[in-house]
């Protein structure tokens, strides 16, 4: 056989990217699974950085200003990283290179952080998407260095005199080993190595503060030394453990969180670390497995995913460009805003009562000008505390409305695409992932085409990938 | 694919038929005892020293020039400390003998950050560690409730409410949820009868299904309000007004979170946090007569709480940065210790940042109030280590 089914071929771009719009996947149907694969990876090889126009100031001409003028600066830096957020949209939904931009959404919720400042988070994005898929260890010592992480947690307070345990605390917990292999000292010891790294707030450029750094002897993991920030991370990469806690979150994230498998993930970490860390490398391994091609609908989409998926469908584009922000904020997952270092919980974390309900109708209020039951305040927490801290004003009032957003979406675009007679079988072939429920088949219409559409993308099944 | 044996059932499918109880192992059975916890949260880092004053404190005048408040300006609570000048409502129901203030409430190693503090707060958690689910998402676990078992009011559903299997209901207003659960499309898929299914889908089905039959059992169950009082026309007012028809209805639900948020006082902050303290101290009361006036105050307990307190010393904006422990409040009818439970903590032995050393864990809290109030071992979320405290009779 020389075709792929289409849902295996959907399976690897859901996974891989944001899916396949109906005419991609009649084309991608007709090649071998090896082939789309490589065509994963080829059209991702390129990188290029997603740049925007940035207000500029150095750390001292901030504080300088008057409130009024740095209220000015950061409602600027504000809305430059909103732009961020619509072109790393943009690049998302585009099926050429849609791999690179997949991994770097992962490892966004690995390496979580976010910044008031733009031109440490355009920073911060494009090193995310640089290394994608390049090589973990220089990713790692990249945002290391990045001003976003610096900032984040706190490294830039890293003294000598006063070291802050911050980041090297996450260092370990979160980014490398996992919680249980190390010890407090150890984080201590490692704080002591990052003291003096720091970041220029103009240009989130990395400079190396002699003065705050602490030469002395460390004694980290059982070994001792006058070590810097990078003989740390080289330590920690050294150590498989972080080769195992890393495959096992790209498995849960790539494969199946719901179905545990240590045999698989321990032959990833095998090959993660054997290969010095190559990411291309691995992901090339987990995609061709077994394993792989069985987990079809074990993912929830995540809130972008979700959006993403019928973005690129539809092409919908918002009257007023801040509801892509609210849609992203009331799902739970605003882009370059994670909640916390930790990250965003997934997979059945997106799910409650009220966010299933809005899911399910989100492609009704997108695509129908349906209207979605959202009362929570317009700005996310981290606006209200950047917006709040400057000016000692109220709390941002709920409307107390539903809300209805006005959108252009292209539904001619995509139906163009399909045979006008095509059955609700066929529909539920090309548009889910898994097999529709009983409940689902008794319940699609048989009239318009579109009407069927829309009941399929506003089913529980529809929210799996 | 594996697939997951789902037991086969007619008619409506409830959480405890779709997760058979040999797979979950035996819960710690709750007991029924009508109880009800409203929780108030705070947000953003309430000023806990100009909430609750203490007027005779030299220290108090010398590092707040501008943001102390004066003696005669404090409504009298005892000889030493007195509540700020809007919370009118809550000096009277501290008369009553109806409010416990618990001072200098906090945890070791405290985070002065909005989202760390609050995930503490919300998980239950040790300052370094962090949970995934929330106190009450996991108290509702263990009891294998219903998701109206706890109802939140407002947009999102805190963490504090999501457990691993079950998580608690957010609301905004009860008539809209249940006409949204009702649209035809919807009310046919969430009520399936499920055969084998696909381990994910099985989830969000059951989710649709919990999510169907709550708010039919809302609707079926709500009745507007017996009572006449008047409430102001706050958000908080309005959320506590929902969950007095809530309660005067009769329904299960045994536990209600409600949250204020604006208390992140940087700047200027004298009238701004006057002003909502008012608004708290507004709705409470009402909230409080209401209950009364139905004859339900025996059966409810009030906490109002928020992430972290303020500075000692204020800045330079009139206003006051992160802080650390602050006050608690409890109100209900058979508080062990109206008044204070303990001593407002040393405005002179203060910690290297010049914040209030903690007397009280948070936690001890979260653990008397399930122990002793929701009647749920604190072990059961994983508080079995903090004791409770003498609060309830």
């Amino acid at each position: 056989m020389s075709s792929t089914s289409p849902r295996l071929a959907q399976h690897l771009f859901w996974r891989a990217g944001m899916g396949l719009t109906p005419a991609e996947l009649t084309a991608r149907s007709k090649k071998e699974y090896g082939e789309l694969i490589e065509e994963l990876f080829s059209t991702a090889k390129d990188f290029v950085p997603v740049r925007t126009e940035h207000a500029v100031a150095t750390e001292d001409g901030y504080k300088g200003m008057k409130s009024t003028e740095q209220f000015k600066f950061r409602k600027a830096s504000r809305d430059a990283n909103y732009r961020l957020n619509a072109l790393w949209r943009q690049r998302m939904i585009t099926t050429e290179g849609c791999l690179r931009e997949k991994m770097a959404l992962f490892w966004h919720g690995h390496f979580a952080a976010w910044s008031h400042w733009s031109t440490s988070t355009e920073q911060y994005l494009n090193t995310l998407r640089k290394h994608a898929l390049g090589n973990f260890g220089t990713m790692l010592k990249a945002i290391s260095r990045s001003a976003e992480m610096l900032e984040f947690l706190n490294n830039q307070r890293n003294k000598k005199d006063a070291p802050n345990e911050n980041f090297a605390r996450e260092l370990m917990e979160l980014f490398t080993l996992g919680r249980g292999h190390y010890t407090e000292q150890d984080i201590h010891e490692a704080a002591r190595a990052f003291t003096g790294w720091a970041f220029k707030l103009e240009s989130a450029e990395f400079i190396f503060r002699e003065k705050q750094h602490d030469f002395g002897e460390k004694t980290f993991r059982g070994k001792t030394g006058n070590f810097d920030g990078d003989d740390i991370l080289d330590q920690l990469l050294a150590d498989k453990q972080t080769a195992r806690f890393i495959s096992n979150r790209i498995y849960q994230w790539f494969v199946n969180a719901g179905t545990p498998n240590e045999a698989f993930v321990s032959s990833m970490a095998d090959r993660f670390f054997g290969s010095g860390y190559d990411i291309a490398d691995l992901m090339r391994f987990v995609f061709a497995s077994e394993v792989f091609k069985s987990s079809l609908g074990a993912r929830i989409k995540s809130p972008v995913e979700l959006i993403c998926g019928l973005d690129k469908n539809f092409r919908i584009r918002f009257e007023l460009e801040e509801n892509a922000l609210f849609v992203q904020r009331m799902l739970g997952q605003e882009l370059l805003y994670p909640p916390s270092v930790a990250g965003w919980k997934e997979g059945t974390g997106w799910i409650d009562s009220n966010s299933l309900m809005l899911r399910l109708k989100l492609p009704a209020a997108l695509l129908n000008q349906g209207s979605l039951d959202w009362d929570a305040p317009a700005s996310s927490p981290q606006e209200n505390d950047m917006m709040m801290s400057m000016t000692g004003g109220d709390a941002p009032m709920r409307d107390g409305k539903g809300r209805v957003f006005r959108t252009l979406p292209d539904k001619a675009a995509f139906l163009a695409q399909l045979d006008p007679h095509i059955t609700n079988d066929a529909l539920f072939s090309m548009l889910l992932q898994v097999d529709p429920s009983d409940a689902l088949r008794a319940n699609v219409s048989q009239g318009d085409l579109m009407e069927r559409v829309l009941e399929i993308l506003s089913s529980p099944e529809y929210q799996l990938c | 694919m594996k697939r997951r044996d789902f037991l086969r059932s007619t008619g409506l499918v409830s959480a405890s038929l779709m997760m058979p109880r040999f797979l979950q192992g035996m819960a710690p059975v709750k007991s029924q005892n009508g109880r009800k916890l409203v929780v108030v949260q705070l947000s953003g880092g309430n000023d806990g020293l100009n909430t609750v004053v203490p007027f005779r404190n030299d220290i108090y005048y010398a590092l707040r020039p501008q943001l102390a408040l004066a003696r005669d300006k404090v409504l009298g609570l005892s000889d030493e400390l007195g509540l700020n000048p809007g919370m009118a409502a809550i000096q009277a129901i501290h008369e009553a003998g109806e409010l416990t203030i618990l001072n200098g409430v906090g945890y070791p190693q405290p985070d002065r950050s909005h989202f760390r503090s609050m995930d503490i707060w919300h998980t239950a958690s040790a300052s370094d560690e962090y949970l995934q689910t929330g106190w009450l998402g996991r108290y509702m676990d263990a009891t294998e409730a219903k998701a109206h078992d706890v109802i939140e009011f407002g947009g999102t559903l805190s963490l504090a409410n999501k457990g691993a299997q079950m998580k608690a209901l957010a609301l905004n207003e009860p008539a809209r949820f249940y006409a949204s659960t009702r649209e035809p499309f919807f009310a046919k898929l969430a009520q399936v009868q499920h055969r084998e299914q696909h381990q994910q889908l099985g989830y969000l089905y059951r989710t649709m299904t919990e999510t169907y039959q709550s708010a039919g059992y809302i609707q079926e169950h709500l009745r507007p309000r017996s009572t006449e009082v008047i409430f102001p026309k706050s958000d908080l007012a309005k959320q506590l007004r929902n969950v007095s028809a809530f309660i005067q209805s009769g329904m299960e639900t045994s536990v209600y979170y409600t949250s204020f948020d604006g208390f992140d006082t940087h700047v200027n902050q004298l009238g701004r946090q006057q002003k909502n303290l008012t608004q708290l101290s507004e709705a409470i009361g009402a909230f409080w007569n209401d209950l009364k006036a139905a004859g339900k105050q025996e059966d409810v307990l009030i906490m109002v709480f928020s992430e972290f307190g303020r500075r000692v010393k204020q800045n330079a904006s009139n206003g006051t940065d992160h802080g650390t422990a602050s006050n608690l409040f409890l109100i209900g009818s058979s508080l062990k210790k109206p008044g204070f439970f303990n001593a407002m903590p040393s405005l002179s032995d203060l910690d290297e940042n010049g914040d209030l050393k903690f007397a009280v864990d948070f936690r001890s809290i979260y653990s008397t109030l399930l122990e002793g109030w929701l009647g749920l071992a604190p072990a059961a979320v994983g508080l079995g280590s903090f004791r409770s405290l003498p609060l309830l009779s």
